[in-house]
């Protein structure tokens, strides 16, 4: 028998619907295999039955679908419901145990995955606020080492304090410096002074031999207590005034914020 | 080759999501098949009811048993509609016998082998049914008989006295002609 009348004698279909022996089915098999015309064939037939089925089909309706879906997709494969069908009263029963289980086994998953789903959530919210109280945590200990070495240069008797009085812009404003003569450094604790625009940066001057010598630039707020300025040597005053951002070469005389003398 | 490949992407998918047992994609299966395999049921089944239980059975066996399906030998649809068959058919089977040993009569409508006619499949898709009128009645009757009213070919052969050879023939004939079928569904 050639390919053409193989093909025409119509075991393909039944070979597609299921309907051959076990024997005739795994020649049909070698047959395919062998040729590709045949291969070809067998997957024709198999997109007309398909397209025949899907163009005669009938939908059951939406709630069986849910039905459906809920009973089969719900549960974990079960030997119960790979059965042979015997008599109708032993398969209501089976299928009612089987449905029993279903509810029960549903239900303890529902619960299950409920529980599992609040324990992951706290569980991430608990990272989270670890997360946080460790942040916290390391900016509390960055504030406390630079409180201590604050502390350390408040308690040093080198550090001479220089208090920064309001001047008439800002009578309340206050500032002190605290300056080591011998090492030269320069410690400001800003006090109570306006906080500064974005396009503003105070400046700190520094009075030696009468000209007043630039010591740097800081905003406000700010967040340590004490701010290491420029070393200055020899000076006889201190002075902040608000300036352009970046700073300027010389203060501008009416924006000096305060201002105090260094005692001699 | 060619005109299956558009229909290969979306099985490769459905498949790999029933393979891992993603019950959305069991959703989507349905949505794609349910409606074609519920009507392969029922013509065979001739119930509603029945029908929806050789669904769901043939559901379970398809959701359960997808690492048997190999995708080398056929293409998913074949399979299940291979499935369903034999839980339509078995379904029917049994309640036949059942009914007989009741009415001590083999003499079921459900059982006569005559074409009838297909109209009362309720086909209601035009192409479809242009396409079967256009049948010889032989051909026609064998496709009724066998691809919708799922009879095997040895029944046919044995209740029409037609040669198996013939039934066989005849459904390919038929299955020619229905390759003409629109496919714009």
């Amino acid at each position: 028998m050639n390919i053409e009348e193989y093909i025409a004698s119509g075991i393909l279909e039944a070979y597609v619907l299921g309907d051959l022996s076990d024997g005739a089915k795994a020649e049909v098999e070698e047959m395919i295999q062998l040729h590709p015309e045949i291969k070809l064939e067998v997957q024709r037939i198999e997109n007309t039955m398909e397209q025949v089925a899907i163009t005669s089909g009938e939908d059951p309706g939406i709630s069986f679908r849910e039905d459906l879906l809920q009973q089969v997709v719900e549960k974990e494969p079960d030997p119960l419901v790979d059965f042979t069908p015997e008599s109708v009263n032993q398969r209501t029963l089976t299928i009612a145990v089987a449905i029993m289980g279903l509810f029960l086994s549903g239900g303890i998953l529902l619960y299950s995955l409920a529980h599992a789903q609040r324990t992951k959530k706290e569980m991430a919210t608990t990272a989270i606020v670890i997360d946080s109280l460790a942040q916290q945590g390391d900016s509390l200990h960055n504030l406390l080492d630079n409180v201590r070495q604050d502390r350390q240069i408040l308690l040093d008797p080198n550090y001479e304090k220089v208090q920064l009085d309001g001047l008439p812009i800002a009578p309340n404003a206050l500032a002190n410096v605290y300056w080591n003569r011998s090492t030269t450094a320069v410690y400001l604790d800003t006090g109570r002074l306006p906080d500064s625009d974005g396009d503003k940066q105070y400046q700190l001057w520094a009075i030696v031999s009468g000209q007043p010598v630039s010591v740097g630039v800081f905003d406000l707020p700010g967040e340590s207590i004490l701010r290491k300025m420029d070393d200055v040597q020899d000076a006889q005053a201190f002075t902040i005034t608000l300036e352009s951002f970046g700073g300027v070469v010389s203060p501008t005389l009416d924006q000096m914020y305060v201002s105090g003398n260094v005692s001699s | 080759m060619q005109e299956t490949s558009s229909h290969n992407l979306s099985q490769v998918k459905i498949l790999e999501g029933l393979k891992a047992h993603d019950r959305a994609m069991f959703g989507h299966l349905y949505d794609q098949y349910g409606a074609a395999l519920f009507g392969v049921a029922k013509r065979i089944v001739l119930s509603h009811e029945l029908a929806e239980e050789v669904l769901q059975d043939a559901c379970l066996k398809i959701w359960n048993g997808i690492e048997q399906f190999n995708a080398e030998k056929s293409r998913l649809f074949t399979w299940m509609m291979q499935i369903i068959r034999n839980e339509a058919i078995e379904r029917r089977r049994s309640r036949i016998s059942k009914e007989s040993q009741k009415t001590s009569s083999l003499d079921l409508h459900v059982y006569k082998l005559e074409e009838k006619d297909f109209m009362e499949m309720k086909i209601e898709d035009i192409g479809l049914r242009r396409i079967l009128e256009d049948l010889q009645d032989d051909v026609r009757g064998i496709v009724n008989l066998i691809y919708f009213k799922g009879y095997t070919y040895q029944e046919v052969a044995d209740e029409t006295g037609m040669p198996s050879g013939a039934v066989k023939t005849n459904l390919h004939q038929a299955m020619i002609a229905l390759r003409n079928l629109p496919t714009d569904h």
